[in-house]
């Protein structure tokens, strides 16, 4: 038990803290880019839908980072604790703070007249989870951090510009949302999935 | 050469261009740019043939003034400063002020403009209800009927402009508008024309149009300027993944064996820049030749320009590309790290966004990527070309700055005299 706190603390000390520097620094810039003030069910989607989806690929996407070097990976391969139940942890306190964040400004924006509920947040939260997911799966496939970023950004960008149907990440602001679980579900499940192919092409 | 070769080899054979080409060659098929969605036709009278900005004081000014005063009213603006939107409501002090702007422009006093509030209900269409149209459903529920097309009426206007309003004033009180308002909103100089004052093209518009793709563009010019405005939008973001992969393969542990090699600063940096920049515009170049095949096909080979693609993409793609690479290259450089990613996704974000108040057609002072979202428009372009040169050669010397920094920043990091690392959040001494 101590194992894995131990392993919380680390991972907020060493790799996480400055990637939540940089989330916090995006909860800060998207009132500027963004109104979040007096706005319909729909208007409040587009500062979530556009902005916060950015939450994924920041806190998630370092996931495997830490372990890329060949001499890190040595040494962590040969303790005890398994990978997989250092990267499930890492993955949860990345949803935790992903979470907290989302509601947290979420509040801001229901405290500032916007229409907004539990579903905006859950929507918010989804978004980042499928680009997370999405990030994470490319970094482990491709073993470089700067792919496991671009996926999931063009992603974002061809779905900005084009129509992904259940799949787009901006259905809350067309006046839908019905996909969310989807999406939540499929950036679960690529996460899983990364861990486990990254722990297979390790041990080649 | 040789280095300048090797790093273009390693950049082909790369998951990270792969990946980069292949999100090119998706977004021009879904933008229906590869391959176009139908050549280009001479205009038949009686078609519908688009609309214009009439820049028509007589039409825009009593048009703009109506909407500032139903805004004014509800003390609700509705603005765009970065594309999306932002409800505005002004405080107090802002208050008095936009009023002072409406009592210049509608020879009304302030007060009573600020007391007139939000009982300006009745501007717009008003339909006058007799009580009959209240009827029941089979539900039981009420619901009400439209009224008739012939008792529906416009009402009039609850302001009109003062006398002796001239435009260039009207402008500056409007410019004063969207200071107030915080910018984006439709009284803003570029977007009062587009916003107030559309009117149809006509059919010799349309037609002088054409002949103007026939002489000028050779048809394949108007295409490649239209492929160049979508893939722009592209450009402005995805070699900075390119050089930011690359420039971060360059871990702690190879650094040393770099950093002593005997190949200066400036050969290391400038050789890597080339390559990313030729490989970035690769796919790009690959596509240009296969839509002049498709064009060749559709036009004829005497009738198209041949070397339109490269032009355009040399021109109006470069720079852009230029820009995206060396905000990765400086800043992984620098600090080690990703960073160049944030910094230029933002940038990217913003130009994608903010640039949309002013069109999507000729808008291009100013912009990351140019925007010519018309096939076609080639008198707009022709007008607007000195302003093109201009944003071009401002961003290529943007991107040349920054590959001189990076320059600098290598060398100090060579020499040890530069050291940037991220700030420690454990507790162990780093110099232990």
């Amino acid at each position: 038990m101590y194992r894995y706190l131990d392993l919380i603390s680390a991972t907020l000390r060493h790799s996480l803290m400055p990637h939540l520097l940089i989330a916090s620094g995006l909860l800060l810039l998207l009132p500027a880019v963004f109104g979040i003030a007096a706005l319909d069910a729909q208007a409040a989607a587009v500062p979530l839908e556009l902005g916060l989806s950015f939450l994924g690929v920041i806190l998630f996407s370092p996931i495997l980072q830490p372990e890329q070097e060949a001499g890190v990976w040595a040494a962590v391969a040969s303790r005890s604790t398994p990978y997989p139940a250092v990267c499930l942890l890492r993955a949860l306190l990345s949803l935790l703070l992903t979470a907290a964040l989302s509601g947290g400004f979420v509040l801001l924006m229901r405290g500032n007249a916007c229409a907004v509920g539990i579903g905006h947040w859950f929507g918010a939260v989804s978004n980042a989870v499928f680009l997370g997911g999405l990030g994470l799966l490319s970094a482990a496939t491709g073993g470089n951090i700067a792919v496991g970023y671009m996926v999931p950004i063009c992603y974002y960008a061809l779905n900005l510009m084009g129509d992904f149907g259940r799949f787009s990440l901006f259905s809350m602001m067309q006046g839908g949302g019905d996909n969310k679980l989807l999406l939540f579900g499929l950036g679960t499940a690529a996460l899983a999935a990364a861990v486990g192919l990254r722990q297979y092409l390790q041990r080649r | 050469m040789r280095l300048y070769l090797a790093e273009c080899r390693r950049i082909l054979f790369s998951l990270t261009w792969v990946v980069m080409a292949a999100v090119f060659v998706i977004f021009a098929v879904s933008q229906d740019v590869l391959p176009p969605s139908q050549p280009l036709q001479e205009p038949r009278p009686g078609g519908s043939y688009g609309g214009k900005a009439s820049g028509n004081p007589d039409l825009i000014m009593p048009e703009a003034l109506e909407s500032l005063y139903g805004e004014f009213s509800a003390n609700d603006y509705t603005t765009y400063p970065h594309g999306f939107i932002k409800t505005v409501r002004l405080k107090e002090k802002k208050r008095v002020q936009m009023a002072g702007i409406l009592s210049e422009l509608t020879g009304k006093p302030a007060d009573e403009l600020l007391k007139a509030g939000t009982d300006a209900s009745s501007q717009g269409m008003t339909f006058p209800y007799r009580g009959d149209e209240l009827v029941p459903d089979e539900d039981g529920e009420v619901v009400i009927l439209p009224p008739e097309a012939a008792s529906m009426s416009w009402g009039e206007p609850i302001v009109s402009l003062a006398q002796g309003v001239t435009w260039d004033r009207f402008q500056e009180l409007m410019g004063e508008v969207d200071r107030l308002v915080g910018g984006g909103s439709s009284y803003a100089a570029e977007s009062l024309s587009s916003s107030f004052g559309m009117i149809p093209r006509t059919y010799e518009e349309a037609v002088a149009d054409y002949r103007l793709i026939v002489s000028h563009d050779r048809f394949t010019g108007a295409h490649a300027r239209l492929f160049s405005d979508y893939m722009g939008c592209m450009m402005g973001l995805l070699p900075v993944f390119l050089s930011v992969g690359f420039a971060m393969r360059d871990t702690r542990e190879i650094r040393p064996a770099i950093y002593v090699r005997e190949a200066s600063s400036v050969h290391l940096v400038l050789a890597r820049f080339a390559a990313l920049v030729t490989l970035s515009l690769l796919p790009a170049l690959l596509m240009g030749a296969v839509l002049t095949g498709l064009h060749i096909e559709a036009y004829g080979a005497a009738s198209v320009d041949l070397l339109a693609y490269p032009k355009y993409i040399l021109a109006w793609l470069l720079p852009t590309a230029m820009a995206a690479i060396s905000v990765g290259l400086f800043f992984t450089t620098l600090t080690g790290t990703p960073a160049g990613v944030a910094v230029q996704l933002i940038w990217w974000f913003l130009d994608l966004n903010g640039g949309l108040p002013g069109g999507l057609t000729g808008n291009y002072a100013g912009r990351l990527s140019p925007r010519h979202n018309s096939l076609g428009a080639t008198q707009v372009y022709l007008d607007h070309f000195g302003e093109l040169v201009r944003n071009r050669a401002a961003i290529a010397l943007i991107a040349l700055i920054l590959v001189g920094l990076t320059i600098a920043v290598l060398e100090g990091k060579r020499r040890g005299k530069l050291d940037v690392s991220l700030p420690r959040f454990d507790k162990r001494d780093p110099k232990a």
